[in-house]
């Protein structure tokens, strides 16, 4: 999963403050139950508890009005309940310098989150448990569609965690991961190495739009992720460790959508057999302080599939109920391993034994297709080989071939070249996916197919013709759409496949399976609103003003 | 000029000042009656058509009169006296007008026409020369749509009211025309008639083309792109073409044709690129060749006028096909590496101007002098347009080359843009100091970029050139081994040196007076060389050796003061290092472009360069001579390390010209220009490592010192140099200093002039008024001198 709860040291900030109130006098040191009281205002700000941090200010604002420490407290709460401006007010005339330099981090991240979202504009998710910011523009395409499925993470996941939120929790899309260096702690490169594109910190969930990135990236379940991240926090009081934060997040990351599911990728099942087998699995402490910090891409992910095996398995044991008392018990003071420990009535080492026992028995892994790493776009001129690496030394040419006529609509000539990539490096994904989607663009174009014999490039092998230039499409696509839920290009090749057909249920399950992961492409968008519409789907309105707009 | 303007400025006939109402103050004359000075005299010009009585002021035995004319008039005077009499003389006297002149104009440029690369300065130098006065100058140019002026501030220092000479830097940046582009420029001046208002004159028009090899070559790699477009045209042509249909067939050949032509057209606009690589050319041209091999064969297949059988194509077209899928591919990869490699030679840019602006900063901080601010803003305005340029190459980038190879923080306008405005903000608000440090932190960050990007191109090689770049990983390892190993000698030559120098400076300290007299003689000798030296002829490189030049010698005579002798005698090799350095590199200039404009000041300056050296050998005689012989008074231990280092330069410099031999090899199969520039590079190295070997074995340890480490520097020059010319980049594509006219500073006006000018005077006496020429030759005389 290519987001994150916040990373590494949770929030600097009050961690500091407590520091500096522990060793340097102040105003607020001088009356020591006001002292002690900073302190614990920040320990609930950190706790993301603000209802707490909220009552214990107003006091504080009483007998310590004016001292640098309260003012920081104000302005942190301030930032936590998304009034920036009133944050930065705040902190007017307190030095930067001020409690240990904290007030200089908080005025900068503050107003570096207002200079990002002072002109955003607001809707509230349908039910009302969301507020969905973000630039006027081509986000409010998928505003919408964010708000329903976080409604529907609100429910499902509420129920299964026991916490549903009175407050609305604030949502900020934005438009570029430099903006998400902005408004957190990551650096740009941090962004683009990690493949970090949305987080849960500072009390509301920020999120990279998909429209940052060349094919997308499974976006809504992302918002469902990073939302599970801010219940966990709430429930547990941010107790809870990165590992089981994390391997709760990815298990109810599709709860919104389908009911509780274990359902590793060809990879992330390669990864775990590989890794048992070797006796390699990346540990609990070594997750910790962050996945991020693990050495490599694969560790990473070999990492997130371990801990959400280990969710499923503990759901699986001790169900929903199980696991609410693992969260409070945490929330109580006692370790995540021993909390878990207890709600299954066993040792730690009993656990993490029975756990392997368990993944041992998983049935063998499929050959994994390459993971696949998302990729933002770097204002190039647009290409059709973005990603060709992943094509093998042998098949490369062609298929390079194969993408640059593409580009220029020599669509017959590019299905030759693709078809000779194929014949010559056997089954290439990439390859099969970019000539099945220029087949079904010759099938739907009403211009002659390429023709049967052997054209004057030789030996070629020739595409084919009239209607089963569609049937091969759809024999190329569905395979790799199965094998990769968020490969959105193969979806929405299947999709205009099945709409060629007029197969209208199978055409929307592929294009459902695109908007998932690629909402900005009109291809996706425009297909739902036909295909909605074939079938009466109320949605179709929805789709075609996106349509639309995206058009335009 | 046709009007003709006259002031009553003297009574006598003669000339008028033109256009400028003067007083004149007449001597009073007797008139006929009536007492001279009793009342008002005034004037009666002629004719009587336009007659006019003028109130004159009496000044003791002056009269003073004020008129203006604009042709030849007469006057007489009329006196009332006191009593009201009226007197008035009977003849009348002459008044003759002077032609008022437009301003002379001469502009002189470093060359006519001239070349010159956009981003820089162009000195040029003026006289202007009026009969009565000058009141404005501008510097015109026309580039096609562009007009543009500039005005000149006439120094009042260098010349009089009707009287200007000075010089003016022109920056091109000011004018909008693209590379190749012609520009007009002539320079304006006003005179200050402010009668009938001023006259223009002009100088003639000067030309220059504005080039840029960068830009140019950019213009050739859009033709690059059009011809591959062209070809996977032809490719996807073929790919579908059915075989037997003979018109398809018949225009594919033509436009088959055409790509060939053009292939050939396109290997021509490379030649002589600087930025191009040797082996895209070689590339191109074997491309050529095999496409039109296999062009003529398939045009042969079937004689004119037949029908070709079923099948006669097939073996020809795969052939065709299999050959314009790799030279698309070809054609792409090489666009995709000259792009990345575009990117990296504004990256260059941009380096060059932070470090220019920083040393102004500096200067500036030292100086305070308002004239550097002006500077400072120039060089931040390059600034903008260089990451402007590095914006506009990425966007022109495909999105699968920058999405593979291009690290996100490697292109970065608009956070070096950002980080500018910054340092922009606080020149502005005077915290100099502040600025400074912002735009270390600035070229701090850039230089991460460029060392992102570098890699970047690396990657793009290794993966579409792997043989290149593997050729170039192999030199460049070698190269950092035997850089390393260098770095080793010259350190313990330096020890060993530090032993000798301590003990050396207890013997020198009785020495010191002598010495200190001796030496100082040879340095002011040198130093008088070295100022007679014309600086117009050196080359940037040979500009900064004149420097260190001049600094080892102040080194030397402060290290003789301090009695260290040793020490003194290493600065006085590396003075004489740096002289035979610009020699070389003076040689070097000369024969690369025996014909160039500055051929005549360069060999002047290696002239002077060749006077210098020998004196520069006498002071290190000298100082040799001042100091005890090493081998009285180095340890045995250390005479033996001597020795062993010896042995150890010895095998590195082996090592040297192995590495060289095997880049010579190499040659074409290196990527850019690395082959040739390594070899340079590293011949210089070798030369150092012979000279340190040659001191060792002399017993010389100050020698072998300067030796060795020079050694290890022109390796390290070496390795940079070889990076950076992997990729064409060229040296010194950013001068801070203008192009400046040769022997400008001496100017005076050129004999051309003050014969055109003579000319001129001829021409005018023959065309004067009657009863002028006197006047006419006495001006002409007068602007000649």
């Amino acid at each position: 999963m290519r987001s994150g709860r916040a990373t590494g040291p949770r929030l600097p900030l009050v961690l500091g403050a407590l520091a500096l109130l522990a060793a340097a006098p102040s105003e607020a040191k001088r009356d020591r139950t006001v002292s002690g009281d900073v302190i614990k205002a920040a320990r609930f700000l950190q706790a993301a508890r603000l209802d707490d941090a909220r009552l214990l200010l107003a006091d504080l604002e009483k007998r310590a009005p004016g001292t640098p420490e309260v003012k920081w407290l104000a302005a942190e709460l301030a930032f936590q309940s998304g009034d920036y401006a009133g944050a930065i007010k705040q902190l007017e005339n307190v030095p930067d310098t001020a409690v240990d330099g904290m007030v200089g981090q908080a005025r900068k991240l503050a107003s570096s989150t207002l200079a990002v979202t002072a002109a955003f504009v607001e809707a509230k998710s349908p039910k009302g448990h969301f507020l969905i910011r973000h630039a006027p523009g081509p986000d409010a395409a998928i505003a919408g569609l964010a708000g329903e499925v976080l409604d529907a993470a609100w429910e499902a996941i509420g129920a299964d965690l026991g916490l549903r939120p009175a407050d609305a929790i604030r949502v900020e899309l934005v438009g570029a991961p430099a903006d998400l260096a902005k408004l957190s702690p990551l650096t740009e490169a941090d962004i683009e190495t990690t493949g970090t594109i949305a987080l849960s910190k500072y009390n509301k969930l920020m999120v990279v739009s998909p429209r940052a990135t060349i094919f997308g990236y499974p976006w809504m379940d992302t918002l469902a992720h990073e939302y599970t991240h801010l219940l966990v926090s709430r429930l547990s009081h941010d107790t809870v460790p990165v590992w089981l934060q994390e391997g709760l997040a990815r298990f109810e990351q599709t709860r919104w959508r389908t009911a509780p599911e274990l359902r590793l990728s060809a990879t992330e099942q390669a990864l775990l057999a590989a890794a048992l087998k070797k006796g390699r699995l990346i540990t609990f402490d070594e997750m910790h302080p962050s996945m991020a910090k693990l050495p490599s891409q694969d560790a990473a992910a070999l990492a997130y599939a371990e801990v959400y095996t280990l969710v499923a398995w503990l759901h699986g044991k001790i169900g929903y109920k199980g696991i609410r008392d693992v969260l409070l018990a945490q929330q109580g003071g006692k370790s995540a391993r021993r909390a878990v420990g207890e709600a299954l009535n066993l040792s730690w080492a009993f656990v993490e034994k029975a756990w392997h026992t368990h993944l041992r028995a998983q049935p063998a892994a499929v050959p994994p297709r390459a993971g696949k790493p998302i990729r933002f776009g770097k204002g190039g001129v647009e290409s059709e080989n973005v990603g060709l690496e992943q094509v093998g030394a042998r098949a490369r040419k062609h298929a390079r071939l194969g993408g640059m006529l593409r580009a220029r609509r020599m669509l017959e000539a590019a299905v030759i070249e693709y078809e000779k990539a194929l014949t010559i490096g056997g089954p290439e994904p990439f390859v099969a996916a970019k000539l099945a989607r220029t087949l079904v663009e010759i099938g739907t174009s009403g211009a002659a197919p390429p023709p049967p014999p052997p054209p004057a490039g030789g030996a070629a092998p020739a595409a084919p013709a009239g209607k089963t230039v569609i049937a091969r499409a759809i024999e190329l696509a569905t395979p790799l759409a199965a094998a990769d839920p968020h490969d959105a290009a193969v979806a929405v090749t299947l999709g205009l496949a099945r709409t060629a057909r007029q197969e209208w249920p199978q055409a929307i399950a592929a294009f459902e399976q695109a908007l998932r992961v690629s909402p900005f492409d009109p291809a996706t968008r425009c297909g739902l609103a036909e295909a909605y519409g074939k079938i009466s789907d109320p949605r179709a309105a929805r789709e075609r003003a996106a349509c639309d707009q995206l058009k335009h | 000029m046709s009007k003709k303007r006259k002031h009553a400025k003297r009574p006598q006939p003669g000339p008028a000042t033109a256009g400028k109402p003067a007083a004149g103050k007449p001597a009073a004359g007797k008139p006929s009656a009536g007492k001279p000075g009793s009342e008002p005299a005034e004037p009666e010009p002629e004719p009587d058509n336009a007659r006019q009585r003028i109130a004159v002021q009496l000044d003791g035995d002056q009269i003073t009169a004020k008129l203006t004319l604009d042709r030849p008039a007469r006057y007489r005077f009329a006196i009332t006296s006191p009593s009201g009499d009226r007197a008035i003389e009977s003849a009348s006297r002459a008044l003759e007008v002077e032609p008022d002149q437009a301003p002379a104009v001469q502009l002189l440029a470093p060359a006519e026409p001239l070349d010159v690369t956009n981003l820089r300065r162009v000195e040029l130098a003026y006289v202007i020369e009026d009969d009565f006065g000058i009141s404005a100058a501008e510097l015109v140019w026309e580039a096609g749509k562009d007009k543009g002026k500039k005005a000149i501030v006439l120094d009042p220092s260098h010349g009089h009211g009707s009287r200007a000479q000075g010089k003016v830097l022109w920056d091109i940046a000011e004018v909008q025309v693209p590379s190749g582009g012609s520009v007009r420029y002539w320079l304006e001046a006003k005179d200050n008639n402010s009668v009938d208002g001023a006259n223009v004159g002009k100088s003639r028009e000067l030309h220059l083309k504005v080039t840029s090899p960068r830009e140019r070559h950019e213009e050739t790699l859009g033709r690059h792109q059009e011809l591959a477009e062209k070809v996977l045209k032809q490719l996807g042509g073929r790919l579908t073409m059915p075989p037997d249909d003979a018109a398809a067939r018949e225009e594919a050949g033509r436009a088959l044709r055409e790509v060939i032509v053009e292939l050939g057209s396109l290997g021509g606009a490379y030649e002589k690129d600087p930025h191009a690589s040797d082996a895209m050319r070689k590339a191109l041209a074997q491309m050529r060749d095999r496409l039109d091999r296999i062009a003529t064969l398939e045009q042969k297949l079937v004689p004119k006028g037949k029908t070709a059988l079923k099948g006669a194509y097939t073996a020809t077209d795969a052939k065709l096909v299999g050959e314009l899928e790799d030279d698309t591919i070809i054609l792409a990869d090489w666009l995709d590496r000259e792009r990345l490699e575009g990117v990296m030679d504004v990256s260059d840019e941009i380096a060059a101007h932070q470090k220019r602006l920083a040393d102004l900063l500096a200067q500036y901080q030292q100086t305070k002098d308002p004239r550097l601010l002006e500077e400072i803003e120039r060089e931040m305005k390059a600034l903008d347009r260089s990451f402007a340029e590095l914006e506009k190459h990425r966007r022109g980038m495909p999105e699968d080359v920058l999405d593979q190879y291009v690290n996100r923080d490697a292109v970065q306008a608009a956070e070096g843009t950002s980080c500018l405005d910054e340092v922009r903000r606080l020149v502005r608000a005077g915290q100099l100091a502040q600025a400074q440090q912002k735009l270390e932190a600035c070229r701090a960050q850039h230089d991460k970029n460029a060392s992102n990007l570098e890699g970047s191109l690396a990657a793009l090689r290794g993966d579409k050139f792997s043989d290149e770049q593997r050729k170039l990983d192999e030199v460049m390892n070698e190269l950092s081994d035997l850089a390393k190993d260098q770095d080793d000698i010259a350190a313990e030559a330096n020890r060993i040196f530090e032993e000798y120098a301590a003990k050396a400076d207890e013997v020198a300290k009785e020495h010191r007076r002598e010495a200190s007299k001796k030496v100082s003689v040879l340095v002011d000798k040198l130093r008088r060389r070295l100022k007679d030296m014309d600086e117009s002829g050196l080359t940037p490189f040979a500009k900064e050796e004149l420097d260190i030049v001049e600094r080892r010698l102040a080194d030397v005579e402060s290290m003789v003061s301090d009695g260290d002798l040793a020490e003194a005698t290493g600065m006085a090799r590396q003075a004489k290092q740096s002289l035979d350095t610009m020699a070389g590199e003076l040689e070097a200039a000369l024969e690369d472009d025996p014909k160039s404009k500055w051929a005549d000041a360069t060999q002047d300056a290696l002239d002077a360069v060749g006077k210098a050296r020998p004196i520069a050998k006498e002071l290190i005689d000298e100082l040799q001579a001042l100091l005890p012989r090493p081998e009285q008074i180095m340890s045995p231990q250390d005479l033996r390390a001597l020795d062993r280092l010896r042995r150890r330069q010895t095998m590195n410099r082996d090592r040297a010209k192995r590495l060289s031999e095997r880049t010579k090899q190499l040659g074409g199969e290196l990527p850019g220009d690395t082959g040739a520039e390594l070899g340079k590079k590293l011949g210089g190295a070798i030369k150092h490592m012979e000279s340190s070997d040659e001191r060792a074995r002399a017993k010389d340890p100050s020698g072998t010192r300067e030796g060795t480490r020079a050694a290890a520097d022109a390796l390290a020059k070496a390795r940079d140099r070889a990076r950076s010319a992997a990729r064409q980049a060229q040296e010194g594509t950013v001068a801070d200093e203008p192009i400046r006219i040769p022997g400008a500073d001496e100017y005076r006006a050129p004999e051309r002039f003050r014969e055109d000018l003579l000319e001129a005077m001829k021409k005018k006496g023959q065309q004067g008024p009657d009863g002028y020429d006197d006047q006419i030759k006495r001006y002409y005389e007068e602007l000649i001198k």
